[in-house]
This record gives structure tokens, C-alpha cells and sequence, in this order.
């Protein structure tokens, strides 16, 4: 006997909403207890439904169906639909998610929802792009940004801190290594074992005597004390990009 | 330095050409003068004269000079004009020669005179090929940055072009409604399929054509909002209208195309729904032809941090602005709940 899944629709297109209700009538442990037209109903709805499954319109006519994520909690499974992603493939990230293309076919939405039930399977992250969004997901939420918009990466145990350059930061179940895999270089440099920066982002490097310097990061709010090593590497790795 | 990149150019190759002429033939006219203050005199003098004479020149090949002319009549009036102007010059050498009375060219003998004549012509010369080479090169460099912007322009325009024909979103969400619509008559699948297709097959037809019939432009934008009708369904009101006489008016293809893009996009964000868009198209008038499109909502001021941007509508107006340099209008107005873009260019019938 599978676990019952609530399902909750967001599309704000009514074809788009018939079919995936007719063909999740043929998947008797899936219930749709809802559906949204627009992201803020999504989010109204999802408060007072609480489904712990919700198929999610990229394109919506009040935003993107990316920006209810970070408004709702608990987070469910999350299964985005789109027409059309140019970054579908490589945007597709964190194992409680999964992308399908209009038209929806019956044997693909099957394996989506095969895998919410076997999760977590491993994530096979392909590198990102500069131009990619991300998930981050963390124990309280999740919420979507694009890949230039991380400033820096610090290490803190078994997690990791990711700051964004607009001030906010996410605490993450991810290793240093996982995340050095995947982002771009030269963008980011995995500076020393627990922290990786994004170049961009560096503002100032500062020496304070002969073995320590300090740099200011956007988006970081404390200045970051670098021994003799890291801020060698630091500033070689700024040096040859502005040389480009 | 600034100072300096004010000066016309031809000022700036005149007077330093002339200074810079001066300077180094010096120790010449020293050397045959033996005297620094007669050398300084004559040098004065001469290149003065030089300078003005060659302004005479440059007026004379202003008027003279025009681009339909043959090399064997250009090559005419350079010689020409660097004669006379050599005469000109050696005629005003003697006299002025005569008139301070200097010992060292007192004896005027014929080779020395013609040796002057020579020399003055010659420079004259010079000076010529220098004016049309640099004239030449300018103009050449100007045409080179239009022709540069044109094509960037077009090439703008064709991307556009590619974009709505191509648009992705547009053509895959048709047909997952298709999808969910098909085993359900009473939601007419096979008008939808025809709608797709006429809207298809004109962006394939007409991708190459500077000018498209606005019959033609029309149908296909209303085979466009039927299809967008059918995956909206009730948020979704349309009305076209077209006057006959207007059919066979001959404008730019994707006029309307991205007007009606627009008013569905922005409608949808800011209309109570069900959305309601009007294109109407009254007969044309003194040889312009008016389009209206309207949604229900309120304008949005495009704004450059924002992805969606209104970049359809200010693309329509800059290749407007290059087919119709100053002769077409194109404005926004907000009324009573709705949202209006008129664009009225002048029409060619065919």
C-alpha cells in the first residue's frame, strides 16, 4: 500500500490543469485536493490544505511559481511543470523535486511520482551555468535564485552556509565538496577547505600584516580573516580575471 | 586635450600641416637667405600665404567636388586648381620679394622663378591628395558606421522576427491544449488545429518579406488569439475588426503580432479577469492606416530592471523609426479601464 499524497495543482492555465487531474485519476494513491490559478492562491491554498505534493507552473500570471516556495511551510514534494525551460535539465537539482514538459506524458508523470516515493535518491548534479537558477533548499523552506546571485559558501560542520549578495543567507545540508562540483569556475573559488567565494563578490582584499589578510565579501556581513595561502590564491585568481 | 578634440579636424591637419611645414623648411630658406630675420619674414610670409591660398582651395573644392565625379575629371580639377594656386603663390613671392627689396633674391633669373613655381604646385599637389584622402577616408569610415548600425538594426529586427515565430512557450502550451482538449467535441480540438496551423504557416511564409499584406497580418494575429482564446478559455474575451479597404494595404510583417503579445501579457497581469483584447483596424485615411489594440488593465511603464520589459513594443518602434524616419506615430493611451496602443504609419496599396 503506497502513502496517500494530497496533491494541489498551480496553473493558471485550465487546459493545463484538466489534463494533469485526468491523468492523476489513473494513479489511485494520488488525491488532488486543490487547485490554484495564481501564485497567491497557491499559497492561500497550501496553508489551508497543507498537501504534501504540489505540481507547480513555472510561468504564472502573477509571477513565478518559483517565488511560492519560499512562502509556504512545511515544504511538500514539489513537481514543476513547464511548457518550455531552456534550463529545465540542469536546473533540476534537489531530490524533492522534479521538472516535466507540456504536454505531460502518463509513463513520465509515473516516474516523478515514483521517485517522490523513493526519495532521497542521489543527487546526480550536473555543473551549473552562470546563467542557472538553483534550489536551495533547507530545513525551513526553499526558495530559488539564480547562480551569480551566491556571494560566498562557508563551511559550518556537516552544513553549509550559503550567503546571496542581497544580504540573505540559507543554511544547507550540503558538503563544501558537493558545492565545489557543481559551480561554475572560474566564477568561484573554493578559497580554502571551508570557504568557496564568488569572485564578483569580492570587494576588498586587505593585507593586516604578513601572514594574514582580511576581505570584504557582498552580501557577507563580517569581514573574513584569510592566512598567507588562501589570500595568495585569492589574489591570483582576481588577477587573471581581470585580465580577461 | 579636450580643447584640442573640439577643433574641427580640418582646421586641425590645416594649421598644424602648415606650422609643421613651416618649422622644418626653415633651415632651407635660412641656408639660401644667410639671414635668420629675412628667413623668418619670408617664411611668415610664404606659408601665410600658403595657409589662406590652400583655404581658397578647399572652398573651390567644396563646390566643385561632388561623388558622381570621373577620376579623369578629378584628376582635372587638382591639376587645375594646384596650377593656379602655384602661380598664384610664386606671383605673390616675386612681388613681395620686390616690394622689401632683399639682397639675396634680388636676381630673379628664370630657372630660379620656375624652380619656385615648381615647387609651390607641388605643394599644392600635396596638399590636394592630402584634403581628398582624408575627405575620402571620413566618408568612407561614415558610410561604414551607418551601414554597421543598419545591419545591427535589422539584424535586431529579424531576431524578433525568429522570436515570434518561434516563441516556444507559445507553441507547446497550444499543444497541451490540444491535448487536454481532444475527446471533448464541444471544445472544437480541430478548430484549434486549424488556428495553430494558419498562425504557422504565416511566420514560416512570410519570414524573408519586407512588406506582408495587413489582411494578411490580421488573420494571422486573429488565429493567434483564437488559440490563446482556447487556453485561456473565459479569461479570455477577443475581438477583431478589420475594414475591407484595409486588406490590401502593404506594411512591414509583425506590426500587430507584437502589440497583441503585449496586450495579453500585460493584461493578464493587471486586468480583472476574464481579460478582454480588441484589435480594430478602420479604413485607411489620406494614405495612413491606423491600428488600435486594447486590453482591459492599466499601463505598466517599462522599466530596464524588469525582464519583461515592454522590449516588444520598444522593438516596434525603432524599426518604425527606421522605415518611417519621422512619419509615423505611436502612442499609449489609459481610459476607463483599458489600455490602448495606436500605431499609424503611411501605406502603399498595392
Amino acid at each position: 500500500m503506497k502513502p496517500e499524497l494530497r496533491a494541489l495543482i498551480v496553473d493558471d492555465e485550465a487546459p493545463a490543469r484538466e489534463v494533469l487531474s485526468e491523468l492523476l485519476e489513473n494513479f489511485p494513491h494520488v488525491r488532488v485536493v486543490g487547485e490554484a490559478t495564481s501564485v497567491a492562491t497557491a499559497v492561500s491554498l497550501c496553508a489551508d490544505l497543507k498537501p504534501n505534493l504540489i505540481f507547480l507552473d513555472v510561468q504564472m500570471r502573477d509571477g513565478e511559481g518559483f517565488s511560492v516556495l519560499p512562502q509556504i511551510a512545511p515544504l511538500p514534494s514539489v513537481i514543476f511543470v513547464t511548457a518550455y525551460d531552456k534550463f529545465a535539465a540542469r536546473a533540476f537539482e534537489v531530490n524533492a523535486v522534479d521538472y516535466l514538459l507540456k504536454p505531460v506524458s502518463q509513463d513520465r508523470l509515473a516516474h516523478a511520482l515514483e521517485r517522490i516515493l523513493h526519495q532521497p535518491t542521489a543527487t546526480k548534479s550536473k555543473p551549473f551555468r552562470e546563467d542557472d537558477r538553483i534550489f536551495l533548499k533547507s530545513d525551513s523552506g526553499m526558495r530559488v535564485a539564480y547562480v551569480t546571485e551566491i556571494s560566498g559558501i562557508e563551511a559550518q560542520e556537516n552544513y553549509t552556509r550559503v550567503y546571496l549578495a542581497n544580504g540573505t543567507t540559507e543554511f544547507l545540508r550540503r558538503t563544501m565538496t558537493e558545492w565545489e562540483k557543481v559551480l561554475p569556475k572560474p566564477l568561484f573559488l573554493r578559497v580554502h577547505r571551508s570557504l568557496i567565494v564568488n569572485l564578483s563578490c569580492v570587494g576588498k582584499v586587505l593585507a593586516e600584516d604578513r601572514d594574514t589578510s582580511v576581505i570584504e565579501v557582498t552580501g557577507i556581513p563580517k569581514p573574513i580573516p584569510l592566512g598567507r595561502k588562501p589570500a595568495l590564491r585569492l589574489r591570483s585568481a582576481l588577477r587573471l580575471r581581470n585580465q580577461v | 586635450m579636450s580643447f584640442i578634440s573640439k577643433i574641427p579636424i580640418f582646421w586641425r591637419f590645416q594649421l598644424g600641416g602648415w606650422l609643421a611645414f613651416s618649422i622644418f623648411s626653415f633651415p632651407t630658406k635660412w641656408v639660401i637667405i644667410e639671414s635668420v630675420r629675412e628667413s623668418v619674414i619670408v617664411a611668415v610670409f610664404r606659408d601665410g600665404l600658403g595657409f589662406f591660398v590652400t583655404i581658397g582651395m578647399r572652398e573651390i573644392y567644396r563646390r566643385c567636388y561632388h561623388e558622381k565625379m570621373t577620376k579623369a575629371a578629378l584628376v582635372g580639377l587638382v591639376g587645375g586648381v594646384s596650377l593656379m594656386s602655384g602661380l598664384i603663390l610664386t606671383l605673390f613671392s616675386l612681388g613681395f620679394h620686390e616690394f622689401l627689396d632683399f639682397k639675396a633674391e634680388r636676381t630673379f633669373t628664370s630657372p630660379v622663378i620656375f624652380g619656385i613655381f615648381y615647387f609651390r604646385t607641388g605643394l599644392c599637389l600635396g596638399w590636394s591628395l592630402l584634403y581628398f584622402g582624408i575627405k575620402l577616408m571620413r566618408e568612407s569610415m561614415d558610410r561604414d558606421i551607418r551601414l554597421a548600425h543598419a545591419q545591427a538594426v535589422s539584424e535586431r529586427a529579424e531576431l524578433q522576427m525568429l522570436r515570434a515565430q518561434m516563441n516556444p512557450h507559445f507553441l507547446f502550451n497550444a499543444l497541451n491544449t490540444i491535448h487536454a482538449d481532444l475527446g471533448k467535441p464541444e471544445r472544437n480540438p480541430k478548430g484549434l488545429v486549424q488556428s495553430l496551423a494558419a498562425y504557422l504557416r504565416y511566420s514560416l511564409a512570410h519570414r524573408d518579406d519586407d512588406l506582408v499584406t495587413l489582411g494578411c497580418e490580421f488573420d494571422s494575429v486573429s488565429a493567434y488569439l483564437t488559440v490563446e482564446t482556447a487556453r485561456f478559455r473565459e479569461e479570455l474575451e477577443m475581438e477583431c475588426a478589420i475594414h475591407d479597404s484595409a486588406r490590401k494595404a502593404e506594411v512591414p510583417g509583425i506590426l500587430l503580432q507584437p502589440l497583441v503579445e503585449n496586450a495579453i501579457k500585460y493584461g493578464r497581469h493587471t486586468s480583472e479577469l476574464p481579460l478582454k483584447v480588441r484589435v480594430r483596424i478602420p479604413a485607411p485615411h489620406s494614405g495612413r492606416v491606423r491600428l488600435e489594440v486594447s486590453n482591459t488593465g492599466r499601463w505598466l511603464e517599462a522599466k530596464p530592471d524588469r525582464k519583461l520589459g515592454g522590449v516588444g513594443l520598444s522593438n516596434l518602434r525603432q524599426r518604425l523609426e527606421i522605415l518611417y524616419p519621422g512619419n509615423f506615430r505611436m502612442d499609449t493611451t489609459e481610459e476607463a479601464g483599458w489600455v490602448t496602443v495606436r500605431v499609424e504609419i503611411p501605406v502603399a496599396s498595392s
